[in-house]
């Protein structure tokens, strides 16, 4: 018989081992899958693995997808801690990538520190003030901030296709894009011969921001207090309606800062894919990380190069559906093995086993 | 022809352990076919725990049970039922939306296809007669007060035709009235040949009604004996396993030509669901005063301390604090004008569970010198003091940085004492300060209350604990059905003529006759 026992306190290492186990059991079971399609699993796994864990192009190609994805997962981190669930990420990172593109635009002849800096302060607004509509209905009405930030995905993804297939259509091509960014508004190159951009400093800077502010200020122990439990804040006098709006505001702008910095960082345009479904990705990112800004850095980076070895496994030849499996296994696997770092299963000799003990024991007495 | 056996029960050896507790540590226990047995022992001696295995509830680790020498095996509730037990649980298990009649036969197998209301009435009809227990078949359970409630559970088990019956702390909800009617049933159902086992951790109670009583502590039976053979000091030594001091206070005299720190006119409150809970209630609370609030649970003594604290909005009424109204009835101005709050849901709102034990001690006193500087928090002096707040109260855990959830209910208590006690406030509004406590915690709680009395603190004290009110209150009113009796002083008040008053039956306080 299994039982299954609360460890009710968890280490650090078994968390570790557990997420090592888990995604070494999902690769075993790729293999026998691929091994079965008459691929040569080992050997792409290796491959792929060495060019994006082992190579240097690879590691800077793995921090270059870093930056959107610690960023949005820090917008969900940020309203969690508060107590709510912001899943419209992928739509506040659009905003903010618009507010970017509308100044890049709109203003092509500004020196370059001054045109991003200002290309930063309207991504943050857009994005915040966005984030701030979607929380408003929750506070007056009780609408649940999951469904109104759901949605807002929807309406932000109709109005980036209206810009880039009308009111900012590039004129010179025929893809749903706008015009390609002047050099003032990209943002410079910090590793030669690579994609990694400035921004990268920006979003360590930020997660590791984000992280003090939770943990050592006022403002952070009073936003943790009303997640942790709401009423509690109220009896302790914390306003927890401030807290509601600041954390999803807060939230909205890291992830709208993510918008700014992908189009001016990376595809110095705005097109209607800049995200690989970001928002979606930082929001397992962020609970499989606990909520904890440092741990978002090391998931982060071990997600960005699942993404990046899925791009390379396709160019060996593996379909795009494949690959999508395997990732999904990998996830399936790793939040399964969740479990186990919080219970511990633990095999009970059965009831009739010990009978059978207790026979020998009697057989042994009465002899 | 078939032997009577004299044990109707016997328990062997019995271990349930939960994750780092053993609840139960090798119980042994036989219980006398036609007896009232008391389980006494603290909250944590493990009664609750080895009832519910009995009951089906849990599954023990090991051991044995015997019912009429025969070994039984429970794997469920159905199986207790069907060996002839029957338990009433301290929280009852009776489904609100139906009636009293439909929730006595819930999941009984005769009443498969159709109800015959006119065999089930008549049937529960004539238990009702036998054994007292007054109930109205047809009425919704959502309408009854408890001890109504308490009444339908106990039939429920009857119908059942349970042999053993087992009350899990039935008197804590009873007014002192009810709990008289509750003996009468419960020597009635002994005279007619039932067993009952009856848990408790109040010894007046198991002097008065059982037969045989078993001292439990720490999950272990420290011992069983007849009720003629032992004493309550005997009794309360075996429960707490130590000597307890008695806590006496005197009332105070002159109160007339001390100011009052806080007081309420005319409040009406609306509860959760919208109805009025505190229809026009005025009260005062003078410096150094204990004003005690008895009352059932549920009369609105929740929505008063919430009131008095910001935490319920008012429909109407006015509050003063130190003479001057307040305007603004936020949580945070009470707090500022020095009221502190013993919450009744003590986990619920009274500490945030995840936190650790530094970070919800000082949940008063972040916002002040030295904790706080400028935007920051600083954790160092936090822990410091924090460390010397828990001290002081005698909070005893393993560290105190591990989340307060996982503290026992006596240490999470003296936490928030430790925290409420200790910002200077005028006024402290406690409200079951000592419930499901231990005596030696409670205790505590007690002199830690008296002693801020003592510095010219004013409390409120609104408890279910008659003992309480009666050993710390200088004044005391009663609420009834979202009403106070005006308060009275301590000297006319007996046990009496406060439970006329928590029933209703008398509208004040009446002085009795001495």
């Amino acid at each position: 018989m299994i039982k299954i026992e609360s460890r009710r306190t968890t280490q650090i290492s078994t968390a570790i081992w557990v997420g090592i186990l888990s995604v070494l059991i999902s690769l075993l079971i790729s293999i026998i899958v691929l091994q079965f399609m008459h691929y040569h699993p080992i050997k792409i796994f290796l491959t792929v693995f060495s060019k994006t864990y082992l190579r240097l192009d690879g590691i800077l190609e793995n921090l270059v997808s870093l930056i959107p994805l610690s960023l949005c997962s820090l917008a969900v981190v940020v309203p969690a801690k508060a107590g709510f669930w912001n899943i419209g990420v992928e739509a506040q990172f659009y905003m903010g990538a618009i507010g970017a593109t509308g100044i890049a635009l709109a203003f092509p002849n500004l020196p370059g520190l001054f045109l991003i800096s200002l290309m930063l302060v309207a991504g943050i607004l857009l994005s915040g003030l966005f984030g701030f509509i979607c929380i408003i209905p929750k506070i007056k009405w009780g609408v649940s901030e999951i469904l109104t930030t759901l949605l807002s995905i929807f309406i932000v993804n109709y109005f980036v296709k209206y810009l880039v297939y009308y009111a900012w259509e590039d004129p010179k091509t025929v893809a749903a894009q706008t015009p390609e960014f002047v050099n003032a508004a990209k943002l410079p190159i910090l590793i030669p011969d690579s994609r990694l951009h400035y921004g990268f400093i920006l979003a360590v800077l930020l997660v590791l921001g984000i992280g003090f502010i939770l943990k050592r200020t006022i403002f952070g122990y009073e936003l943790r207090l009303t997640g942790a439990n709401p009423r509690g804040a109220e009896y302790a006098g914390i306003d927890i309606k401030k807290y509601a709006y600041f954390s999803m505001i807060i939230g909205a702008a890291l992830a709208g800062i993510a918008g700014v910095l992908e189009v001016s960082g990376v595809v110095f345009r705005l097109q209607p894919t800049i995200s690989a479904d970001y928002g979606f990705s930082a929001f397992v990112i962020a609970w499989v990380s606990r909520l904890s800004p440092i741990a978002i850095l090391f998931i982060g980076y071990l997600f960005s190069g699942l993404e990046v070895a899925g791009f390379k496994m396709q160019m060996m030849g593996l379909p795009s559906s494949i690959v999508a499996m395997l990732k999904g296994l990998i996830l399936l696997f790793v939040l399964a093995g969740e479990t186990l770092t919080f219970y511990k299963f633990s095999w009970v000799r059965e009831k009739k086993k010990s009978e059978k003990i207790k026979k020998i024991e009697k057989a042994q007495i009465s002899n | 022809m078939e032997r009577i056996i004299k044990n109707i029960l016997k328990l062997k050896n019995i271990v349930k352990t939960f994750p780092g507790v053993v609840a139960n540590d090798y119980i042994n226990l036989q219980v006398k076919r036609g007896s009232i047995h008391a389980l006494l022992g603290e909250n944590g001696a493990g009664k609750s725990t080895l009832m519910n295995i009995l009951a089906g509830l849990y599954a023990s680790d090991s051991g044995e049970i015997y019912i009429n020498n025969k070994k039984a095996r429970i794997n469920g509730p159905k199986d207790s039922i069907n060996l002839g037990i029957g338990m009433v649980h301290q929280h009852y298990k009776l489904v609100d939306t139906l009636k009293v009649a439909e929730n006595i036969i819930i999941g009984l197998p005769e009443q498969k296809w159709m109800i015959n209301n006119r065999v089930l009435f008549d049937k529960i009809a004539s238990l009702s007669k036998k054994y007292n227990l007054l109930v109205r078949p047809n009425a919704l359970v959502s309408d009854l007060s408890i001890g109504e409630k308490q009444r339908v559970e106990i039939i429920k088990m009857l119908y059942r035709n349970v042999e053993i019956l087992i009350l899990d702390e039935p008197t804590s909800v009873l007014a002192p009235q009810e709990c008289q009617n509750l003996f009468k049933t419960l020597r009635e159902m002994k005279g007619q040949g039932k067993t009952i086992i009856f848990i408790s951790h109040k010894l007046n109670e198991v002097m008065d009604i059982a037969d045989m009583i078993t001292v439990l502590r720490n999950g272990k039976v420290i011992k069983t004996m007849k009720k003629t053979d032992t004493e309550p000091r005997k009794l309360a030594r075996m429960m707490v396993g130590k000597e307890i001091e008695s806590i006496s206070k005197n009332i105070l005299k002159d109160l007339k030509r001390v100011e009052p720190v806080l007081v309420a006119e005319d409040l009406r409150v609306l509860g959760d669901e919208g109805e009025i809970v505190l229809n026009n209630i005025s009260l005062s609370i003078k410096k150094g005063e204990i004003l005690g609030i008895a009352g059932v649970s549920g009369n609105g003594q929740k929505e008063l301390a919430e009131a008095l604290t910001g935490l319920r909005p008012l429909v109407n009424g006015r509050i003063f604090i130190q003479g001057k109204e307040m305007r603004s009835l936020k949580p945070i101005n009470f707090i500022n004008n020095g009221i502190s709050h013993i919450p009744a849901d003590r986990i619920g709102v009274g500490i945030i569970p995840d936190f650790n034990c530094i970070e919800n001690v000082i949940l008063r006193i972040y916002k002040k010198k030295p904790i706080k500087k400028g935007l920051m928090l600083d954790f160092k002096k936090a822990s410091e003091i924090g460390n010397q707040l828990l001290n002081r109260y005698d909070v005893r855990m393993s560290s105190s940085y591990m989340p307060v959830k996982l503290l026992s209910g006596g240490n999470i208590q003296k936490l928030i004492l430790a925290r409420e006690l200790s910002c200077n406030s005028q006024l402290i509004i406690a409200m079951h300060p000592t419930y499901g406590l231990d005596v030696s915690v409670l205790n505590k709680v007690h002199k830690f209350l008296l002693k801020e009395q003592e510095n010219g603190v004013a409390i409120l004290l609104i408890s279910e604990d008659l003992g309480e009110i009666l050993t710390l209150s200088d004044e005391i009113s009663v609420m009834y059905k979202g009403e106070l009796t005006s308060k009275r002083s301590r000297k006319y008040c007996t046990i009496e003529n406060i439970g006329y008053a928590m029933m209703g039956i008398d509208k004040e306080i009446k002085e009795e006759k001495l």
